[in-house]
């Protein structure tokens, strides 16, 4: 009699809380050939794994922005690029579609991530206009050289000072060649990751696994991240 | 444990609660790092602790089982002896009660010689009293009041920070300042007290409105609970089953007291 009084609460329909990440690509001319194929496939495991964790999969949100020739913000639904604006370019991951990307030209990282920054504020209003709670938004950036515009020192104090205040994390990954460090320049917080090998599956495996546990996690967690099996830190180039 | 209290009012109360961990508590082996204690003095008073230990410090379930119990021991001693007069003396008792907490975590962390952010918990504690409301919070405890007869209303509004996974806990070097404390001369008939597992599926967001269809049901339940030990185990069902379980992974406590008056009375005390 009682337990059937349980049975009648209904619950109420509350939105999922968001955790939004931007995924910042190098798709220049040097990523071509077997880089850019296995960050391909990696991209379709993220897609895999963030789509078998059922909240996960209605609350992380999918921004993706490729350097390679020019910086372009894709539409993750069918991987065409979009020059739409943040309501547009996030996706929870439920609907995320990992686009084949293709490699050319050269690297454009600053403007990339400046606009990425300039993505998550707007979105972070979007999120306030309509009241959802979402968690601290991350940026990741998979690098095999270095910057080619000009501008890229003020993008990254810009990332460093948005860290400061807790608006964003920023995780940077070097493959191959890649300066380490011009990509330790963007963090104050965590030193850039090398990637060992062309380890992307692992790679995407650990950051749907992180974007999970951020996903899932409660009031008050600096959530445990699981360990970085893809990559190790670089101690070469220490500045 | 019960404890018989004397029957001195006509107005009393019937108490059900359970805390129950969460799925993903369960996955990562973790115990339920939620605590509660509640008591029925006499006059018609009852007071009720909540503490939710943060998920990451690692004796958060001790902390918040602490918190819990020797706020509602503070709490219940002094409420025994005299009714606090004014808002005034309400606003100080709980301020004592959340300050003997805080240094009773303190002394246990010294104990152990562990840092006190490992025992990291939240703490929400409500009184009712005949025409008294008082509630002091640290955190994101919800606690829901209402009259027979009319609208439920949010009594303390969870403390939040620009995200999701963000609140304020007991074991802060701040949080005595942070603490929130509401009195207010009014009857309660319904009070229920819940952690923030459960905020998503009991409160319309944002604005953290009761949800009726979630809470007239449990109180329905609450109120014909004769047998206290059945209804809890309903109670812990309930929390655990599918259909919550898939809409929150986090742990969930729900104390839920409905003031009756005709009947045997059911007193006592509960601490889990």
């Amino acid at each position: 009699m009682g337990s059937n009084l349980l049975d009648q609460a209904e619950f109420a329909d509350n939105p999922e809380p968001r955790c939004p990440v931007v995924l910042l690509l190098d798709t220049s001319g040097s990523m071509q050939g077997a880089p850019i194929n296995e960050l391909n496939q990696g991209l379709r495991a993220f897609e895999a794994a963030l789509k078998a964790d059922r909240l996960a999969s209605l609350r992380v949100e999918v921004a993706l922005m490729t350097f390679g020739g020019g910086v372009r913000l894709l539409d993750v639904r069918d991987g065409r690029a979009s020059e739409e604006g943040a309501q547009e370019a996030f996706i929870t991951a439920d609907g995320f579609q990992a686009p084949a990307l293709g490699a050319s030209g050269d690297t454009p990282m600053g403007e990339a991530v400046s606009r990425s920054l300039d993505l998550i504020r707007d979105r972070k209003e979007i999120y306030k206009a309509n009241a959802l709670d979402y968690f601290r938004p991350w940026m990741f950036l998979i690098t095999d050289g270095r910057p080619t515009d000009s501008g890229w020192e003020l993008a990254a104090d810009q990332v460093r000072q948005e860290e400061a205040r807790k608006g964003v994390v920023f995780y940077g990954v070097g493959v191959e060649k890649a300066d380490m460090q011009v990509l330790a320049r963007f963090s104050a917080a965590r030193p850039p990751l090398k990637l060992k090998g062309l380890a992307f599956g692992e790679l995407f495996q650990w950051l749907s696994k992180s974007l999970s546990v951020v996903a899932h996690s409660r009031p008050g967690e600096q959530a445990p991240l699981p360990p970085v099996g893809w990559g190790e830190i670089d101690t070469s180039h220490s500045v | 444990m019960n404890q018989a209290a004397e029957p001195e009012s006509d107005a009393f109360w019937r108490v059900v609660s359970a805390s129950v961990a969460g799925t993903s508590h369960q996955k990562l082996d973790l115990p339920c790092q939620d605590a509660h204690a509640w008591r029925i003095l006499p006059h018609g008073l009852i007071v009720i602790s909540l503490a939710d230990g943060a998920g990451t410090a690692n004796r958060a379930a001790d902390g918040a089982t602490r918190a819990a119990d020797c706020s509602i021991a503070v709490l219940a001693e002094s409420l025994s002896q005299e009714l606090p007069p004014n808002a005034a003396s309400w606003q100080s008792l709980f301020t004592d009660a959340f300050s003997q907490a805080h240094q009773s975590l303190i002394d246990m962390a010294e104990a152990e010689g562990l840092p006190l952010k490992a025992f990291a918990t939240t703490l929400a504690c409500v009184a009712v009293a005949a025409d008294w409301l008082a509630v002091g919070q640290i955190g994101d405890g919800v606690v829901v009041v209402g009259m027979e007869g009319g609208d439920l209303v949010l009594a303390a509004r969870p403390q939040r920070g620009e995200y999701a996974n963000e609140t304020l806990f007991l074991t802060m070097g701040d949080s005595l300042e942070q603490m929130e404390v509401r009195v207010e001369s009014r009857r309660v008939d319904h009070l229920i007290v819940m952690s923030d597992g459960l905020s998503r599926l009991a409160l319309n967001l944002p604005l953290y409105k009761p949800h009726r269809a979630f809470f007239d049901p449990l109180l329905a339940f609450a109120a014909e609970a004769h047998d206290s030990a059945l209804a809890a185990q309903q109670l812990v069902a309930f929390l655990s089953s599918e259909r919550v379980c898939e809409r929150t992974d986090d742990d969930k406590t729900l104390v839920v007291a409905v003031r009756i008056s005709t009947g045997k009375p059911l007193q006592g005390s509960n601490s889990a």
